[in-house]
């Protein structure tokens, strides 16, 4: 859903208290965090997706690397999951299933959990997803807030998956395109693995996912009194993006994310065409708000590991209005 | 004029049934769709094939008439696009006076033009072409099209006209020559 219906609906609901609950779905967070005593925390999250990809397999990889990544934004590691299944069992053979669902395992299986059972429904459409458990430390919690002012910000993985998702779905998307997106999506955002014995101050952390990259910033600086200012030059996108982009394939959740976003976004580069920056992501990078002399080295090793696109894509600066300002 | 009804099918599916009418021949098409995304990736689509595009709402739809490389917008692939290597200042030989006023005149009327050359090659005086106040305008306003004009470096030093440079980029033997062996040619 788009981030206007998504706040409607939820506005009407009623949040009950409860102290042991330190992150509920206010206030933007990737993940429910549960206050389990002495400093241990356990954090929940829930995802669930539509095929993005039309190998069965690489669609399971990537469902789990999605549904985990909110672990990971929290700083926590992950440790068990239930699936989640919609199938429509009269359209497709039940081998499609096994391969889904084999992904899923052996993805989960790389980060370390377990998946410990499932439920699935007949449906019209297949839709494969995870509830994802983790745990952490109270204090080495990394939050979608907390970002200081003169922090640098970082982007893991390209944009453009959503676009060539849909090329794909056109029948228009080149064989490197969807290899290149397939190989991104299935990549586990296992920063807390990656810098666990290392001393970086992570202020901040998200994931790009279903509202674009812009949406997700926006989530960071929300309340904190900060803007960001982003070089649209920095930002890693798939080299084919732009073209497809240009054609028109954009998934509609772009325009949903857009126009929710008018007049907190700020565009002031020339010729660029925004939308890219609310392409929809599944299975999207981090954006890590770290002090700027640490940012450096923070990202020489996240590109060490795999991520070799991950880009210092702008800072974190004083706005009273909170925007995000695009250079 | 065909219409291709695409309303209530989710993107991309109003592009590949525009994309389809577009390869069957049709030159004049009316789209109607009912989501506002959707007339975007229309619009985004029809712009970047070139195509003459205008919509309407009507009601809670959009009615987008596109005129595909009919009468109003001719679309020349960039490969069969030409280059136009100019070694002089002016037209022809015989009056130099007229030369200048018909180079002029020449650089003046091609933006107005419907056909467009790909890049512009400029050596010997005509190196003057891209430094000349007049010229360089028209020259300028090519570039603004998306023309692009290569100036010949060797010649600007040897006509002390670094300085004077108003459009353009400088370029070297190896880039024009590769540039005169590639594709089609017009020398004037």
């Amino acid at each position: 859903m788009g981030p206007q219906d998504l706040g409607e609906v939820l506005q009407k609901l009623h949040i009950p208290h409860n102290p042991k609950i330190l992150a509920n779905w206010e206030g933007w967070e990737d993940a429910t965090l549960y206050q389990l005593g002495s400093g241990l925390m356990m954090v929940q999250t829930v995802d669930i997706i539509t095929p993005v990809v039309d190998d069965p397999y690489d669609f399971g990889q990537i469902v789990a690397a999605n549904a985990i990544s909110d672990i990971y934004t929290m700083g926590c590691l992950p440790e068990l999951a239930l699936n989640i299944v919609g199938f429509p069992c009269s359209k497709l053979p039940l081998d499609i299933l096994s391969s889904i669902l084999k992904g899923g395992q052996d993805k989960a299986e790389e980060a370390g959990v377990e998946i410990a059972g499932g439920h699935t429904v007949e449906d019209e459409e297949l839709k494969y997803g995870m509830v994802v458990t983790g745990f952490g430390n109270k204090d080495s919690l990394w939050r979608i807030k907390g970002a200081e002012d003169g922090d640098v910000l970082i982007l893991t993985k390209p944009l453009g998956t959503g676009i060539i998702a849909t090329t794909l779905k056109a029948e228009m998307a080149s064989k490197e395109a969807v290899e290149k997106i397939t190989k991104s999506m299935k990549k586990l955002n296992n920063l807390p693995l990656i810098i666990r014995d290392r001393d970086f101050r992570i202020h901040a952390c998200t994931d790009v996912t279903g509202f674009g990259l812009a949406v997700h910033a926006l989530g960071m600086v929300d309340g904190s009194k900060l803007g960001i200012k982003i070089e649209v030059e920095k930002i890693p996108v798939f080299e084919e993006v732009l073209r497809y982009m240009s054609e028109g394939l954009m998934p509609a959740g772009a325009y949903r994310n857009e126009k929710w976003a008018s007049g907190k976004v700020e565009v002031k580069k020339d010729g660029f065409d925004p939308i890219i920056l609310f392409d929809p992501q599944t299975s999207g990078g981090l954006l890590i708000a770290v002090p700027l002399p640490e940012g450096e080295r923070l990202l020489e090793i996240i590109k060490r590991n795999g991520f070799e696109e991950a880009e210092i894509i702008g800072s974190f600066i004083k706005d009273a209005e909170e925007k995000i300002v695009f250079i | 004029m065909k219409i291709v009804d695409a309303r209530k099918l989710p993107c991309p599916q109003p592009l590949l049934l525009l994309k389809k009418a577009l390869e069957e021949g049709e030159k004049e098409l009316e789209v109607i769709v009912d989501r506002e995304d959707a007339l975007q990736n229309v619009l985004r689509f029809s712009s970047s094939k070139g195509a003459f595009t205008t919509w309407s709402k009507e009601g809670e739809d959009y009615h987008i008439k596109i005129e595909s490389k009919g009468e109003v917008c001719e679309v020349v692939l960039e490969e069969e696009m030409v280059k136009i290597f100019i070694s002089s200042d002016r037209i022809g030989k015989g009056n130099d006076d007229l030369g200048l006023l018909l180079m002029k005149s020449f650089l003046n009327t091609l933006p107005e033009g419907r056909v467009l050359p790909a890049k512009i090659l400029l050596m010997n005086t005509g190196i003057l072409l891209a430094c000349n106040e007049d010229t360089s305008l028209s020259l300028k306003k090519l570039e603004e099209k998306g023309v692009e004009v290569l100036v010949c470096g060797t010649c600007l030093k040897f006509f002390d006209k670094e300085k004077e440079l108003k459009v353009g980029k400088v370029s070297n033997m190896f880039e024009i020559s590769e540039n005169l062996l590639v594709g089609s040619v017009l020398t004037l």
